[in-house]
């Protein structure tokens, strides 16, 4: 009988650990398109007004971007410092591919920023500023578009998850 | 027996319907249809057995062999 009860129990909590885990994922993605509009912006400035190496300015935007854009910077600005002949735009498009796993962004999210990082420190000032003022505002579409999803799909997935552990068990029992 | 597994059912039919209604109101009327298929899917193969069993009784009931 206690058996049962534990197998009822862990039945119902896996379901609804993989519904909480996907509403996260939800939750994280518009926080983490914040992150990166708050680094370009940083990154407009250094470009426009400061003419900052890359690595430099690409530390400063890294601490104005938070815990997962920031690191994705804030790798780059390692990857340009170690040297090997790399173009800003490949140390960007290294570290965002190696944070692919942790990172909750959708392929058309990539697709701004692998838009975006080619031109990086590869143009003149003004050509660089103008493609990053493109990229913060397709960020900020996409943001409106996940805040729109989270709304309607965090919730959603939690109840899921949550209801058809108790379904299985139902099923199961 | 009989009455644990009513109880079942109406658990199975309780937890589909709030299934689905949360589907709907996320806009994912497909997918709240086809919790609603399954439900009825699995809501029917529990009583499937048991209406095999009233048969057998039915038959066995006129000897009907």
């Amino acid at each position: 009988m206690t058996l049962k009860l534990v197998g009822a129990a862990l039945t119902v909590l896996a379901p609804s650990w993989i519904g909480f885990q996907i509403a996260a994922r939800y939750g994280r993605r518009p926080v983490e398109l914040r992150g990166f509009q708050n680094g370009l912006a940083v990154l407009v400035t250094e470009v426009e007004y400061g003419a900052t190496p890359m690595p430099d300015a690409l530390r400063s935007a890294a601490r104005a971007a938070g815990p997962v854009a920031g690191a994705i910077l804030a790798d780059a600005a390692r990857r340009l410092e170690a040297g090997g002949g790399i173009t800003p735009g490949e140390a960007l498009s290294d570290a965002l591919a190696e944070h692919r796993g942790s990172v909750c962004l959708t392929p058309a999210d990539e697709e701004i920023l692998a838009a975006l990082f080619p031109v990086l420190g590869a143009s003149d000032r003004h050509d660089q500023v103008r493609h990053l003022r493109l990229a913060l505002d397709r960020l900020a579409a996409a943001e409106a578009e996940a805040a729109d999803e989270r709304r309607r799909y965090e919730r959603m997935y939690r109840y899921v998850g949550v209801l058809s552990g108790l379904a299985l068990v139902l099923i199961l029992m | 027996m009989d009455v644990q597994l009513l109880f079942r059912i109406a658990g199975v039919g309780i937890i589909v319907a709030v299934m689905a209604t949360v589907l709907k109101q996320a806009g994912k009327d497909e997918q709240g249809q086809m919790v609603t298929l399954v439900g009825v899917l699995v809501v029917l193969m529990m009583v499937v057995t048991l209406l095999g069993k009233f048969f057998n009784l039915v038959k066995a009931t006129f000897g009907m062999y």
